[in-house]
């Protein structure tokens, strides 16, 4: 557990976008399918993640319906809206973005500036 | 995502705030159900599954919180807490309610009423289509100009027509004139009050009938069947809201006339206080339409879209330059274009503004009383913020819960104003009415707008509350009032200057309120004992109105004979009655009519102006007024020189008049102004008596001249009737009225009442804002009072210990009570100084609200500035000052030093 890396500031949003994304789900498999993706290498902070997804579905991004889950348990499924989707999109392109420039500037050698 | 969509998921979410928390819970539950099942699945025990799903799922109720903040909905159950916990503190200090409520309750349903009369008298739109585009045409030189007192100088049908035939900037002008017709539908013939009105009269106006229809244009013309349009008031009142009325006959000056239509309530206020019964069309032959003798027509317009009321006036303004230069005899007078909102409110604005100037000053004193409580109520509760904040309230949360509280009871206040306000219309309702420039008072009403403007002063009075229990609140040192508690010996210096400020801005505002009362009350009783110059005792006045149907059209410089006979008749009958010493008759009643003002041109001397032309600056200008021979004996006025009118001053004989003082001084000083000859009114005149000065307009204006025809040189539609009786008046009334209906029973007598009271109608309006200036300040005084007395006591309260400590080291005991009134003393001088700062600037603007401008004011009044006034205020306060501070003084000197020490 000890290489798990700490979730940066405001991308828990971006992640689960990405989950829901994927097809719809209830908040426990949310949780696992980034663990699952991320090959256990990120920690979602504990008790963040219900306060993220009633924010994201307050905002529109993301709604929900009451369904079944695979052991016959009520649960309450996410999916991403059209909304949501253009945000993820957008997010996505603003990420990359940032992670390339960020990532130029941190392998810049000495004889380059 | 929209605003608006989110607003929506809110609200939604607030409107099923059990439902979202059950759907939470279930949903935190399956979470923890299926990490549990995971667990177990994975080998770990049941009990250890559980154990740890809990530990990492972390505080179900933390988690909670958080997404009812992320959804917002958090404030809502705070809110509701609030609500709760505030009512309960009302509850427990309900003598805290008893009163704040009533005071806020005083101050806001003042402000609400004066804001509801002024609703109705000048904020509401006019009851016409697109009111703005409405004009008034005058006829006259000179110019309107925004804020100038509206003119009446009505005008002649020729001038109309000119100015339909020329002019370009009006989409159509049309005209009125005021009539009176005998209605002889019931029993009795009544004479009401309507409007002969020419064609696209209802066009101009715009108003639909809210009943049948209006006039059209096939109801004028030579033979067009007789049409009336009534209004409502009169289909409610006189013909009991008849459900058949259009098609219903009513006998007019004895004619038949069909009712065609009803119009809405409220149409139309033509001017302040008098609305028409009833319309009928007026069809001008040819010649009318070059009538330049009759005068009385109020013409008004429409102005075509995008012309200003300026560029309409600048054309006109050509139009009569063209007319001059074309025929320089013609006497076609200029037109002065007025709007018609301007026209009808005039200048009641002013006595608006002083009433709201003073109403809120009330309001202001009422909410400093109020926030002085609430600061000494939050010094009390001053542990209770700093424990909740300690305990991890944040700042949001307390100002909230603040802010809840004050909403209560300023709500509380609101709900209360509105009854206060009601009622306080009503008072205004009966007073008001008699004051007859504020015109379409008849809407006073609570509507909508009122609650609106009753919530919106609520609301922001407790905005402004809930903070004020924030400037108590030490922030970053909760711990030290926790550690304080007890220990602090008196209130720190900025807390103190805070309450000496509340103190001195009750004494500014109230002695402002005072001194305003004073001087208006002072101004009108010096008013009252104002002699007229002439003898008001035992006068009994009434009008009689001649129908025209029984006594002739009224056209200037045309007499009818049977007008003249009536009067000749009437004098005789009344001058036989027993107790009835002699009989006046005038055209114009002193202090009931307008300034009836005409140009003056003395024979021989070059002309000043051209007299043909009516112009209404008073500066070339006389008044006129027409009498019966024995008006001056009637009333008592003196002949300086030549003689008064007698016997064989006949129509035949050439026009003479008599002339006041002022008309000789004026207009013929250093000569004598016997026998000479004056040009008013277009015609000219010999000079044969001067009579000394009476003042006739109003008591506070100096006599203007004014020059006296004979009234059988012209016999008027209406006279009016003074009776100079042996004793009182009043008991003769039945006979004179009897005796008139013998002459003629379908003579209405109107407006019967002693010549005193007349006098004292003319002063109506300085009596109402007297009164109303002067109850304002009284309360104002007594809420003064009491919120001096409970800073004062607060105070003391405050500072029982340093107090003590003072008296326990061997301080005189009366030295100390002496400091509390010591310093209500100081705050009062501070508060009287600035009050009397301000009551000198706005006292000017008071007075002359009320009381016409210095330049025509006689120096009698009104005294804007008498420092006795303000001394005289003043004292009274700070007599109130020491009076409050009294008891809190008193106090002091029962304090036991070891007790006040110990105690808390």
């Amino acid at each position: 557990m000890k290489n798990q890396l700490d979730l940066l500031q405001g991308t828990l949003d971006m992640l689960i976008l990405k989950a829901v994304s994927l097809g719809p789900l209830h908040g426990y498999g949310i949780l696992l399918r980034i663990q699952q993706i991320s090959k256990d290498r990120l920690e979602i902070p504990r008790g963040s993640l219900y306060p993220a997804l009633y924010r994201l579905e307050h905002q529109g991004w993301i709604s929900s319906e009451w369904g079944e889950s695979d052991n016959k348990r009520k649960a309450k499924y996410y999916h991403l809206t059209a909304a949501g989707g253009c945000k993820f999109h957008n997010e996505t392109e603003k990420w990359s973005q940032m992670a390339d420039v960020i990532e130029g500037i941190l392998r810049t050698r000495p004889e380059e500036v | 995502m929209s605003l608006w969509h989110r607003s929506w998921n809110w609200l939604r979410d607030v409107c099923r705030l059990s439902r979202v928390e059950h759907e939470m819970d279930l949903e935190f539950r399956s979470h923890l159900d299926a990490y549990v099942d995971d667990l177990i699945h994975a080998g770990v025990s049941p009990e250890e599954a559980r154990r740890r799903a809990r530990i990492d799922f972390g505080s179900l109720e933390q988690t909670k919180d958080d997404c009812r903040n992320a959804r917002g909905i958090n404030i809502v159950e705070a809110v509701s807490q609030d609500l709760r916990y505030a009512l309960r503190i009302q509850r427990r200090s309900w003598s805290f309610a008893a009163v704040t409520v009533p005071t806020l309750a005083l101050g806001i349903g003042a402000a609400a009423a004066i804001f509801s009369v002024a609703k109705a008298a000048i904020f509401n739109p006019l009851p016409f289509h697109e009111p703005a585009n409405l004009v008034h045409i005058w006829e006259g030189h000179g110019h309107y100009q925004r804020g100038d007192e509206a003119y009446f100088s009505s005008a002649r049908p020729a001038a109309l027509y000119n100015w339909r035939a020329q002019s370009h900037s009006f989409k159509n002008i049309t005209a009125y004139r005021w009539r009176s017709v005998l209605l002889t539908d019931n029993k009795q013939a009544e004479l009401v009050s309507g409007q002969d009105v020419y064609d696209e009269f209802f066009e101009v106006l715009g108003t639909a009938a809210c009943r049948g229809r209006t006039l059209q244009a096939s109801d004028y013309g030579a033979n067009s069947p007789h049409v009336t349009v009534i209004s409502y008031a009169m289909w409610t009142k006189r013909l009991g809201a008849d459900p058949a009325v259009i098609g219903r006959q009513v006998s007019l000056d004895r004619e038949s006339y069909e009712i065609v239509g009803v119009m809405p309530p409220g149409f139309f206020p033509a001017s302040a206080g008098r609305y028409p019964e009833l319309w009928t069309p007026h069809w001008a032959n040819e010649a009318e339409k070059e009538d330049l003798k009759t005068w009385g027509l109020i013409p008004l317009a429409r102005l075509e879209s995008g012309v200003t009321w300026q560029q309409a006036q600048t054309e006109l303004d050509l139009i009569s330059a063209h007319m001059i230069q074309d025929h320089p005899d013609s006497d076609i007078a200029g037109g002065i274009v007025v709007p018609m909102d301007a026209q009808l409110i005039g200048s009641s604005w002013k006595l608006l503004l002083l009433l709201a100037i003073a109403v809120g000053m009330l309001f202001l004193v009422a909410c400093v009383n109020v926030a002085n409580l609430l600061l000494a109520r939050a010094v009390d509760r001053e542990r209770e913020f700093a424990i909740r904040t300690a305990l991890g309230a944040r700042r949001t949360r307390i100002v909230l819960q603040l802010f809840t509280e004050s909403i209560v009871f300023s709500l509380a206040a609101g709900m209360l104003a509105v009854g206060v306000a009601a009622a306080a219309d009503r008072g205004l309702l009966a007073m008001l009415p008699r004051v007859a420039i504020l015109p379409r008072l008849n809407s006073v009403k609570v509507d909508f707008g009122m609650l609106v403007f009753t919530g919106s002063l609520t609301l922001l009075v407790s905005l402004a509350f809930c903070f004020i229990p924030l400037l108590r609140i030490s922030w970053n040192r909760e711990y030290d009032a926790l550690k304080n508690e007890g220990r602090v010996f008196s209130a720190t210096k900025s807390k103190r200057r805070l309450r000496q400020l509340f103190v001195v801005s009750e004494f500014v505002f109230s002695l402002v309120l005072l001194i305003l009362g004073v001087l208006l009350t002072r101004s009108f009783v010096k008013l009252q004992h104002t002699h007229p110059g002439f003898n008001a005792n035992n006068l009994l006045t009434f009008r009689v109105i001649a129908p025209e149907v029984n006594y002739g059209k009224f056209t200037w410089g045309e007499k009818d004979p049977r007008r003249e006979r009536l009067y000749e008749k009437i004098e005789q009958v009344l001058s036989e009655v027993p107790g009835v010493e002699s009989v006046a008759l005038a055209a114009n009643l002193p202090f009931a009519q307008n300034f009836n003002a005409s140009p003056v041109l003395v024979t021989g001397r070059a002309p000043q102006l051209k007299a043909t032309r009516p112009n209404i600056s008073e500066e070339q200008s006389t008044g006129t007024q027409m009498v019966n021979p024995q008006y001056f004996r009637t009333l008592g006025v003196k002949l300086v020189s030549g003689r008064f009118f007698e016997e064989r001053d006949r129509e035949e004989a050439s026009h003479v008049a008599i002339v006041n003082e002022a008309f000789a001084r004026k207009f013929l000083p250093n000569e004598d102004p016997l026998g000479r000859e004056v040009t008013v009114w277009f015609a000219k005149t010999i000079i044969v008596g001067v009579v000394a000065d009476f003042k006739i307009i109003s008591l506070d204006r100096n006599p203007v001249p004014e020059i006296f025809w004979c009234l059988r040189q012209a016999s008027p539609p209406n006279v009016w009737i003074l009776t100079k009786g042996k004793s009182d008046p009043a008991a003769l009334g039945e006979t004179l009225r009897r005796k008139i209906q013998d002459v003629d029973p379908d003579l209405p007598v109107q407006e019967m009442q002693p010549m005193q009271d007349v006098i004292a109608d003319s002063l109506s309006l300085k009596r109402v804002s007297a009164t109303l200036i002067g109850l304002v300040a009284v309360l104002a005084t007594v809420l003064a009072g009491a919120g001096i007395y409970s800073v004062m006591s607060y105070s003391v309260r405050q500072r029982r210990k340093e107090m003590g400590i003072r008296i326990a080291f061997g301080a005189n005991r009366g030295d100390v009570a002496g400091l509390v009134v010591g310093e209500a003393c100081r705050l009062g001088v501070i508060g009287s100084i600035l009050g009397c700062a301000i009551a000198a600037m706005i006292g000017e603007l008071a007075t002359h609200t009320v009381y016409i401008s210095p330049e025509q004011a006689s120096s009698l009044t009104p005294e804007s500035l008498s420092p006795a006034a303000f001394i005289a205020s003043a004292l009274f306060l700070l007599v109130l000052a020491i009076a409050a501070s009294y008891a809190p003084a008193r106090d002091v000197l029962r304090i036991d030093p070891l007790l006040a020490l110990r105690d808390e």
